[in-house]
């Protein structure tokens, strides 16, 4: 098992070297291969995800772009422990994840891992501050401190005022906000996000990059963010991981470097953007 | 005209020709088969003032009320008790099945036998009939719970007694209600047709003993008051669940209608 281990951190530094952030990885997935029970008969199952290897440092804002299909939502199920792997393993802050038959999950990783799904996930009979505070209330953490910090997140993202609406009242870029701060309000050290800004408008949808880019710089976290979007992948990112299409692997990484604070409603025009938009899109055909 | 006006007297021509239509069959077929309004609202007051109705009326609702409770409560409950025994509830299946596909109606007369000719047989069929349409509406609920809200739970640092609280329940709860929104006329129901088997009070027992007689008058004046009564439960029910459930938009997929509320 140790040797296991050995290997499968010695196929993260080769693929992490050459990165000039010296930080340790924060969270290192090895090996990861996944694919769900045959369908009756079928023989054997696709693989989905096969040896995926990457890591992400801390305070980094990884993006991962692929193809629709390729396997981006089941990846993030499995770092999160949503779901289990079949191959390969998850290292995280000392701890790891084995593949297994998903009966020892610990979903969220005792609260370190945060997941923004694709779908908002609202409960729809809490009211919008109430469903802010879910996870807090759940972790029994619901206090002056935290509220206060909820107060300023709501301000943040412009929710201030809508507190005591219920979701089916709300539109579909503030419920998409809510589910985003309702993730930042308990602070876990790692985010996960599933084309969260998926199903909004063009305008919406860069105005919640903006505040998404806004929130991360009040107080860094660690981010993996998978989109199909291209654009998105490279303005909001460190470094970008490329997924091939099913079975998922990472077949190019580009850090990029365009400074920050980024003005994104005029990304298209800052250096270096559109050559990276052209490699990667020619990496994804 | 306003139109809330309009509809209020268009509702009363309706209720005219009725009573109209009603009186032409007793003067044409007779007072002794079809009674008469004027007959039936004499009755009403007459049984109001000395006091018979309200002691028939009180059995009745008892019986009822005792029932629902009887057979709602488990009913609404066993769900959530059998979505963490899957095992259990895959061999329990068929046999729910079969409990929901008896006539209960049928089990009158042995419930008779059981527990004699007072409240108890009435409860027991009221208690028969309500438990299994809450339960199969209640379990529909437990069943159709959204997998990611489970998810999104789990990942917030939910146990499963917190999921149990905070997204099953509230989920299950509008089919649950969409359980006692039927339950509710029919529990009325299946005590009158307890009355009607044995019993010596109870508006089913008017109804009986009216017929008996010849006397349709009384039978009328029980059918009116059963109706007054389903009537207003209904209402009741459907302002609870309205209250329940304001997190949810008026109309769209799953709005309840309940007739009169």
């Amino acid at each position: 098992m140790a040797a296991a281990l050995a290997a499968a951190h010695g196929r993260g530094r080769k693929l992490g070297a050459g990165r000039m952030s010296a930080a340790s990885p924060t969270l290192q997935v090895s090996g990861l291969g996944k694919r769900f029970p045959p369908r009756p008969g079928q023989a054997e199952a696709p693989w989905i995800l096969a040896d995926l290897n990457f890591s992400v440092a801390h305070n980094e804002f990884l993006t991962m772009v692929g193809p629709s299909g390729a396997g981006k939502t089941t990846l993030l199920n499995i770092i999160c422990q949503v779901d289990a792997a079949t191959s390969g393993e998850v290292n995280f802050l000392g701890k790891t994840m084995k593949a297994g038959n998903g009966a020892t999950l610990k979903p969220g990783w005792d609260c370190q891992i945060g997941y923004v799904t694709q779908d908002d996930n609202l409960l729809p009979w809490r009211s919008l501050i109430d469903n802010v505070t879910f996870p807090l209330r759940i972790q029994g953490k619901l206090n002056d401190q935290t509220m206060e910090r909820v107060t300023q997140l709501m301000k943040v993202v412009n929710l201030t005022g809508f507190e005591r609406y219920y979701p089916h009242e709300l539109s579909g870029g503030m419920r998409k906000r809510a589910s985003l701060i309702r993730t930042l309000a308990y602070d876990p050290p790692i985010i996960l996000m599933d084309e969260p800004f998926g199903a909004v408008d063009a305008q919406t949808r860069t105005t919640l990059q903006m505040d998404l880019l806004r929130l991360w710089n009040l107080g860094k976290k660690t981010i993996i963010f998978v989109t199909h979007d291209i654009g998105e992948a490279i303005s909001l990112a460190d470094r970008v991981l490329v997924l091939s299409r099913s079975p998922a692997k990472v077949v190019a990484e580009h850090r990029v470097n365009i400074p920050r604070p980024r003005d994104l409603s005029n990304v298209y025009k800052l250096d270096g953007f559109g050559d990276m938009f052209e490699t990667v899109r020619k990496e994804l055909l | 005209m306003n139109p809330r006006l309009q509809l209020t007297v268009d509702r009363l021509v309706i209720l005219v020709i009725c009573i109209a239509v009603w009186q032409v069959c007793s003067m044409e077929w007779g007072v002794h088969w079809f009674s008469s309004p004027l007959k039936m609202t004499n009755r009403f007051f007459e049984v109001v003032w000395n006091g018979d109705l309200f002691y028939h009326m009180d059995y009745t609702i008892r019986a009822a009320i005792y029932g629902f409770l009887v057979g709602g409560i488990p009913g609404a409950l066993l769900p959530f008790v059998l979505r963490r025994m899957p095992v259990v509830s895959a061999v329990l299946d068929p046999y729910f099945a079969g409990g929901y596909g008896m006539p209960k109606l049928a089990l009158a007369p042995l419930f008779v036998l059981w527990f004699g000719i007072d409240l108890e047989p009435k409860v027991a069929l009221v208690a028969a009939i309500v438990s299994f349409l809450v339960f199969f509406s209640t379990m529909a609920g437990v069943q159709a719970v959204n997998a990611q809200y489970v998810n999104m739970a789990r990942v917030a640092g939910a146990n499963e007694k917190d999921i149990a609280r905070h997204i099953v329940w509230p989920g299950a709860i509008p089919y649950s209600f969409a359980g006692f929104r039927i339950a509710a006329p029919y529990s009325i129901g299946a005590a009158v047709v307890g009355e009607l088997i044995s019993s010596n009070r109870g508006l089913g027992y008017m109804i009986q003993a009216g017929a008996t007689d010849f006397d349709t008058t009384t039978v009328f004046v029980s059918l009116f008051t059963l109706t007054m009564i389903v009537v207003i439960v209904n209402v009741g029910v459907a302002r609870c669940e309205r209250w329940l459930l304001r997190w949810r938009p008026r109309t769209g997929a799953g709005a309840s209608w309940v007739p009169g509320a």
